[in-house]
């Protein structure tokens, strides 16, 4: 009985001992289940092409047959340069067509959403005269036709209240926002991969002076 | 019987000229100015809708935080069986304690837009008040299925001390389902008081490519515009628009 007594001992002395060397960590190891969840951001590849298409260029509101588009200097060709309505007079309605292509593609399964704002006021940049308000609009278009003219409704590009900054050079220092909460969306796509074209009219303000007005449009794409 | 005849001839050729001279005057009238601006209609769903579950990527979902995505939860459960939701709830729980907010990937382009501008030779003769801090528009915000009455929404003033007659008309339905019809004016001299009805606008896109004449006159003369929308209980929720057109002939 002795010796069952030391042999249990010695046991119960070698499995604990046992025990601690196999544990190093602890004596007790509790289980259960963590839930990892994060945001993925999604790529997003964005093309902003201006004067997307042959043909483009500022047209008078007009009814009926439509005048040839014409231009100025700014905009430098297909795919290039500014949108530059040219020679404009106060109190009228011109239409530009084929203004802005957006080309986005993104890995976001739930497509993405696009913002579309002024960066700041219309801008007399000969006598630095400002316009506050919604004198820039856009039409949706086509790829390459469109029958929008100067009197298509359109919408208007909000002046932004993000913070603006840059906005000296088209190539090196294009306007761009910094955004607290983003503004209302212009358009949205339900799919990763989209397009979309639009026309712009510019209802030159009756009071306008004369000059060389400019106004900087800031797109921002963003996934779902 | 000699002067008898005489007076007849010359009456004649009196009568004559009168009929004549209407095309004639008809013909010369010419274009003087035309001036033009958006309507602009907010439309919010009516306070008793059909619920319409709000679904990732709708429209509707906007104003989003730049810095995260704290809606995520309520809008991903109206697309979810109840025992996903159940678990994407608990899941969200975790982090709104944690008020870890996750930057969102966005890419930002920018285009400049220009034009070289002359003042309008002709700005002094036909004009509206619309415009200045609003920009060139009219914004009305309206609830569907309500009619609305804006009194003197804008002003269009003539300043020609010739005859003149001023046409107007809008340009196009709000859409397919939102007719221009449902914009109506009451058209009165701000010097004057309202008039008892309203006229619903001609819509010239539907309507002949006609507009309709809305006064004549010879000296300056403001007109107040008091507008009666009417929003269809059947249009979404969203932004419409339209152009208002007034034409001088002189």
């Amino acid at each position: 009985m002795k010796r069952y007594l030391l042999g249990l001992m010695g046991a119960i002395f070698a499995a604990t001992a046992m025990m601690l060397v196999l544990s190093p960590a602890g004596a007790a190891t509790a289980t259960g289940t963590v839930n990892v969840t994060w945001h993925q951001l999604p790529i997003i590849n964005f093309t902003l092409t201006p004067n997307y298409y042959t043909g483009y260029g500022a047209v008078l509101a007009t009814f009926g047959t439509q005048p040839a588009p014409t231009h100025g200097p700014g905009a430098t060709g297909v795919g290039a340069g500014t949108v530059d309505f040219g020679k404009a007079i106060s109190g009228d309605t011109y239409l530009y067509k084929y203004a802005a292509h957006l080309h986005i593609t993104t890995n976001d399964s739930n497509g993405f959403l696009i913002y579309g704002e002024a960066a700041e006021v219309l801008t007399n940049n000969s006598d630095s005269s400002v316009y506050p308000g919604q004198y820039l609009y856009y039409v949706t278009s086509g790829a390459s036709s469109d029958s929008n003219t100067g009197f298509t409704p359109g919408l208007p590009f909000a002046q932004t209240g993000g913070a603006v900054s840059g906005g000296t050079d088209v190539i090196t220092n294009p306007a761009t926002i910094t955004y607290a909460s983003y503004p209302s969306a212009i358009a949205l796509s339900p799919t990763p991969n989209n397009d979309f074209y639009y026309d712009y009219q510019f209802k030159v303000p009756d009071t306008a002076t004369g000059g060389n007005y400019y106004l900087w449009i800031v797109y921002t794409v963003v996934g779902q | 019987m000699k002067r008898f005849k005489f007076f007849l001839i010359v009456a004649g050729f009196a009568i004559l000229a009168l009929v004549l001279a209407q095309p004639v005057k008809a013909t010369i009238s010419t274009q003087q100015a035309q001036i033009g601006f958006l309507i602009i209609v907010n439309v919010s769903p009516s306070p008793m809708p059909t619920p319409t579950p709000l679904l990732l990527g709708d429209a509707r979902q906007q104003a989003q935080p730049a810095s995260g995505r704290p809606s995520i939860g309520t809008v991903s459960l109206h697309r979810v069986t109840p025992d996903l939701a159940n678990a994407f709830h608990a899941e969200n729980l975790q982090f709104e304690g944690g008020a870890t907010l996750v930057a969102q990937a966005q890419v930002q382009h920018s285009v400049l837009v220009q034009a070289e501008v002359t003042p309008n030779p002709k700005a002094t003769i036909l004009y509206t008040d619309v415009g200045g801090s609003g920009g060139s528009s009219v914004t009305l915000n309206q609830i569907a299925g309500t009619t609305e009455q804006y009194p003197c929404a804008f002003t269009v003033t003539v300043d020609m001390l010739t005859t003149w007659v001023l046409d107007e008309g809008i340009s196009s339905d709000f859409a397919s389902d939102f007719p221009g019809k449902n914009l109506a004016n009451n058209t009165y001299n701000s010097a004057a008081t309202p008039l008892p009805t309203s006229t619903p606008y001609v819509v010239y896109a539907d309507d002949n490519s006609v507009w309709s004449q809305m006064a004549t006159g010879t000296a300056k003369t403001t007109y107040c515009v008091t507008l009666t929308l009417t929003v269809p209980g059947t249009t979404p929720e969203g932004t419409y628009s339209t152009n208002a057109i007034f034409t001088l002939f002189n």
